[in-house]
This record gives C-alpha cells, sequence and structure tokens, in this order.
C-alpha cells in the first residue's frame, strides 16, 4: 500500500463506465427559446441584414470609395451611374459613401439613446422595485406622470432646451424612453425578489446592493436586452425623422436623416439625393423589426398556439 | 360612474403640474436670457431692465411659476417671443389643421388596419396571412417622412398631380393623410389579427361552434365584438402616434399645423411656444384618455368602471 489513509473504493461496473456522458439538456426557458428563434427563418435573415448594416458602419473608412465630405465640382447631380453607384449631390459628392459613413451617426445614435434609456431604466426600476416601500410609491406616481403624456412632448422639449443637434437628440430619446423601461424593469424585479434564491441570500446576510446587482440583475437583464433591441429600430427611425425636420445632425453630416434634408431642395434635379438615404434607414429598421418579431415569437409561445384554427 | 369621471379628473392634477413643472424648469435652466432674444443684443440696458420687470422677470422663481401656472389655468398660456401674439391663440389657429389631418388618417387606419388584420385572422397560416403581415411591418418599418418623401416626389414633381410646395384642398389632403395612417394602420392589423386569435381560442367560440353555429355568424357575433375592446384602448395611445407623425408629415408636405409649429419654435428657441404646445398637447392627451376610459366600460359591460 501506498498510501495507508486512502480508502479503496469500489471499482465502478464497466456497464456503467461504457455509457457516454451526457450532459443534462439545459432546460433554461430563454435557451430555449433563442434555439427556436435561430430556426425561425425571417428572424435569421433581419438578424443578417443587421450584421451587415453594422459591419458596414463600422468598417466604412475601407468600404466607402469615396470621402463623405470632399467636395467634387466635376461630377455635380450626377445621376446613379458605376463609379457613383447612389449618384452624386449638388456638391459632386458621392451618396454611396455618405449614406455609408451616415450609417455611424444613425446606428450610433440609435443605439447609444436606448443604451441611455435602458440604463436610466435599469437603474430606476432595478431599485424602486427591489426596495419598495415609500421610495418606490414616490418614484412610481412620477413615473406615472412622465407616463401621462405623450413622450414625443418631453422628446422635444428637451431638444428645445438643449438646442437642436445629433448629441442633443441621442439625449432626448434615452431620457424620454427611461419612465418606460423603468416600468418594465420594475415588473420583472418584482417578480424575482421574492424566489427562493433571493430569500436565501438575504438570509446569509448579503447586502441590497449585492443582491441587486448580483442576483436580480442577470435574472431580468435577457428580456430587457431583447425589449431594448426591439426599440433601436424605433430610436434610428427618430433620430433620422428628427434630423430631417433639422432637430438632430446639421449639413455637412452624412447622417441620413440629415441627408434627406438636404436633398429635399433638390428633389426635382436629384430624386436619389432623397431615395437611397431613406432607403437605408428603411433596410435598418425593417431587420431589426424582422428579428424583435422572431425573438417575441420565441419567447411568447402562447401567440403561437392560440386559436383552435 | 359621476364620481369616477370626478377622481379621474383629480387625478389629473398632479399629472399635469408635472408637465408644467417640467416646461417652466426645461426654459428656466436653459442658458439664454430672453429678453434679449426679444429685443437683440444691441438694446439699451434701460429697455432691457423694463422689460425684464414687464415680464416679471425679476421676481423669485417660485413666485414666477406660481404666475405661469394661474395663467395658464385660465387658458392664458403667454405671448411668444418672436411673433408678441398670444401663443393660444397661435396654437387655436393651427389646431383645425392638425385635427383635419388626424382624424382622417385615424378613419383611414381604423377602416384599414381592422379589416387587414380580420382577413388575416380568418386565413391563419395562409399565404395571404404571411403576405399581410409582412406588409404590415414592412409598413412599421418604413420612415413616414421618407414615404412621404418618395410620394411627393413621384405625384408632385413627375406626375404633377400634387404641389410639391404644398397647397391646401382635398387633392393635397390624400397624401399627407395616406402617409400618417401607414403606421397606425400596420400597428391595428397586426393587433386585430392578434385580439381575434385570443378570441377564437375563448370557450364560448368553441361554444358556438360545437352548437353548428356558422363562421360567419360567429366571427359577426361572437369574435368581433369582444376583439374590439383592446382596439379602442389603442386609440387613445393612437392619438399620441398620430401627433407624433404629424410634425413629420407636416413638414414634408408643408402644412401648417401643431407639428410645424413646434418645430419652428423649438429652432427659433421661442419657450412660450413650446411650453404652450406641450402643456396644450398634455392637457388634451390626458382627457381623451379618459374619455376613452369611460367608452370601455359602455362597450365591455364586464368592465364596471366605478368599481375599478
Amino acid at each position: 500500500m501506498s498510501s495507508s489513509s486512502q480508502i479503496e473504493l469500489p471499482k465502478t461496473p464497466a456497464s456503467i463506465q461504457a455509457l457516454p456522458l451526457k450532459k443534462a439538456p439545459r432546460q433554461s426557458p430563454f435557451i430555449f427559446a433563442m434555439e427556436s428563434l435561430t430556426r425561425d427563418r425571417v428572424a435569421m435573415l433581419g438578424l443578417a441584414c443587421l450584421l451587415v448594416m453594422v459591419f458596414i458602419a463600422i468598417a466604412a473608412p475601407l468600404i466607402a470609395p469615396y470621402s463623405p465630405t470632399t467636395i467634387n465640382y466635376d461630377v455635380v447631380l450626377s445621376a446613379p451611374t458605376w463609379a457613383h453607384p447612389f449618384g452624386t449631390d449638388d456638391l459632386g459628392r458621392d451618396i454611396f459613401s455618405r449614406v455609408i459613413w451616415g450609417g455611424r451617426e444613425s446606428l450610433r445614435t440609435g443605439y447609444l439613446a436606448v443604451t441611455i434609456g435602458l440604463g436610466g431604466g435599469i437603474i430606476v426600476g432595478l431599485v424602486s422595485g427591489y426596495l419598495g416601500g415609500a421610495f418606490d410609491s414616490i418614484t412610481q406616481r412620477i413615473v406615472e406622470v412622465f407616463l401621462a403624456f405623450p413622450s414625443i412632448l418631453l422628446l422635444l422639449s428637451i431638444v428645445a432646451a438643449l438646442g437642436p443637434n445629433l448629441v442633443t437628440i441621442m439625449i432626448a430619446i434615452g431620457v424620454s424612453s427611461i419612465p418606460g423601461y423603468s416600468r418594465l424593469v420594475r415588473g420583472s424585479v418584482i417578480a424575482t425578489k421574492n424566489l427562493d434564491y433571493v430569500t436565501a441570500s438575504r438570509l446569509i446576510g448579503a447586502k441590497n446592493r449585492w443582491i441587486m446587482v448580483r442576483h436580480i440583475l442577470p435574472n431580468i437583464i435577457a428580456p430587457i436586452l431583447i425589449y431594448g433591441t426591439m426599440s433601436l429600430g424605433g430610436a434610428i427611425m427618430l433620430t433620422a425623422g428628427l434630423s430631417y425636420i433639422g432637430l438632430g445632425a446639421q449639413p455637412p453630416s452624412p447622417e441620413w436623416g440629415a441627408m434627406l434634408n438636404y436633398g429635399r431642395a433638390y428633389l426635382q434635379l436629384g430624386w436619389w439625393m432623397s431615395a437611397f438615404p431613406g432607403l437605408a434607414v428603411f433596410i435598418t429598421v425593417l431587420s431589426i423589426n424582422l428579428l424583435g418579431d422572431g425573438l417575441q415569437e420565441a419567447l411568447n409561445p402562447k401567440m403561437r398556439s392560440a386559436g383552435p384554427r | 360612474m359621476g364620481t369616477y369621471i370626478l377622481r379621474r379628473l383629480v387625478m389629473m392634477v398632479p399629472v399635469l403640474l408635472g408637465v408644467t413643472l417640467l416646461v417652466f424648469a426645461i426654459a428656466k435652466l436653459t442658458p439664454g436670457d430672453p429678453v434679449m432674444l426679444m429685443l437683440g443684443f444691441s438694446a439699451t440696458p434701460e429697455r432691457v431692465a423694463l422689460l425684464r420687470s414687464q415680464l416679471h422677470l425679476d421676481d423669485p422663481v417660485f413666485v414666477q411659476y406660481g404666475r405661469f401656472l394661474w395663467d395658464a389655468v385660465h387658458g392664458d398660456l403667454g405671448l411668444s417671443f418672436r411673433t408678441q401674439y398670444p401663443v393660444i391663440k397661435e396654437i387655436l389657429e393651427r389646431l383645425p389643421n392638425t385635427l383635419e389631418l388626424t382624424f382622417l388618417a385615424t378613419a383611414v387606419s381604423a377602416l384599414v388596419g381592422i379589416t387587414f388584420g380580420t382577413i388575416a385572422a380568418q386565413n391563419k397560416g395562409k399565404f395571404l396571412d404571411r403576405f399581410l403581415m409582412i406588409t404590415s411591418l414592412a409598413g412599421l418599418s418604413i420612415p413616414t417622412f421618407w414615404l412621404a418623401i418618395l410620394l411627393v416626389l413621384v405625384f408632385g414633381v413627375w406626375l404633377h398631380w400634387i404641389s410639391p410646395a404644398g397647397g391646401e384642398g382635398i387633392k393635397n389632403l390624400i397624401l399627407p393623410v395616406l402617409c400618417l395612417a401607414v403606421w397606425p394602420t400596420a400597428v391595428l392589423a397586426r393587433l386585430t389579427r392578434a385580439t381575434i386569435m385570443e378570441v377564437l381560442s375563448e370557450d364560448y367560440v368553441r361554444t358556438a361552434r360545437a352548437k353548428g353555429l356558422m363562421d360567419r355568424l360567429i366571427m359577426n357575433r361572437h369574435v368581433l365584438r369582444n376583439a374590439l375592446i383592446p382596439l379602442v384602448t389603442y386609440l387613445g395611445l393612437l392619438f399620441a402616434d398620430l401627433l407624433g407623425g404629424a410634425v413629420f408629415i407636416e413638414a414634408v408636405f408643408a402644412r401648417s399645423g401643431i407639428g410645424r409649429y413646434i418645430i419652428g419654435a423649438i429652432i427659433a428657441r421661442d419657450f412660450p411656444q413650446v411650453q404652450g404646445v406641450v402643456i396644450f398637447i398634455a392637457v388634451g392627451y390626458v382627457l381623451l384618455n379618459l374619455i376613452v376610459d369611460v367608452l370601455y366600460g359602455v362597450i365591455d359591460p364586464r368592465i364596471s368602471v366605478s368599481n375599478s
């Protein structure tokens, strides 16, 4: 005997050893939903489209054939050609390159606006839902005031206060969506905070902040992120719309809405100046909505089987 | 019913206090002196001081807010910096144009959206359903202002059916209404489809089918009536959507209205105008939702508003 302290265990019979070790199938409803999502061809098409748009935006300096701002008086208001697939504007700038660069502005603004809204909503909703009591009551009364009138009014008020530019509308879209997000987060928190593992953590003396960040947040983050993805389309559309009416990005920015605004004066001379930036918004928002639709169906299977027909 | 409406009216008070406080605070916290905006930078210090005291800008902030609130309650939303004209009058002058646009768009979207949604639900899973749902998703995704530009391009610039610079009359109302109706039509079509499918799975529909009623009768008598309830609730929210849409549509079609008014006010930083529109619309929206909630009880006898 090499070591006397070791107890010899009975050997596992070979028949059992031969059984392949299978991991227990993961039963998380979220993972199940994601698996059903990957089988949804339309949603995957949306995801692919969205990824292409994001890639184009990130790789704009490598992809765009021309600079988005360089003026070239040799090709003023050229209709789409092989050299300029989307045509050129009144200053000879290549619309194709501008649309590619504009994706950066539009996607980034939309994404940051949603991040601001989600961030604020998570903080307010998490603390309010978890703490409950007087703090929750007061916060919810304030949230109710904000939800009681159209959020576009809050948005426009913020733009009025900060002055029209792209950063302003990013903040305005983000902040005006905080009340709505916080409601959503609060609901999830309340459904989670009395689960056994949270109670257990509280019993062993964990601090509130630890429980909120370590136990509750990870368990509610998936639906919140999905909701955020779905509202990204709206944020991008709003960004472009506000820039179009002159409240957002200002020329010479190639932001899609600002390009539409600029192209408006040249509707008679160059339809391509208005057609392509809008098409870019449309495709981006459509792909986000296709994905969001699939997500919703995957997460809410009740909708699928509804109806006896 | 009477107490319910009264209680709802009382509940409006904190909401409207919040809105007024918000717009007041935003105007106060914004850098820039309104007096300078009104008189220009070449004004003499005496004139500036005179106007400041005339506008009560030297009073403590809470006194200013109190006066602002008192005036607003009495229908006085102040004078525009730019035009020196009462804001409430400017709003009321433009209101009919916007209401005309939004009411027509509501009618179009309700008619088309509910019809499409019903057709889709009746053909669930078939080609027609798929087609209508993909079309509605496209309708949700197309930027309204871009669609409007394309329509102006085709019908105004190329075909000369309408004036591209905008104008009055029925002919120039068709395109704005259609554009504004696209988004709510798509929402209503999807909402109708989902609601009808939910109602179809109810026991009373199975009972009706089991006793041998014709599908058409079940649809008209049992399904559509019950499906109508959530759709009415949406009408209140629809107003907010349409108003947001009107801001863009009025800009594209160069129509005079509340939407274009507030854009101009924001760009010129004319705060009384901005405040006035925000308060005016918030009041209208809250009242409209009260009416919708009362209607809700009338349509659905199961919901008794006095008990809620």
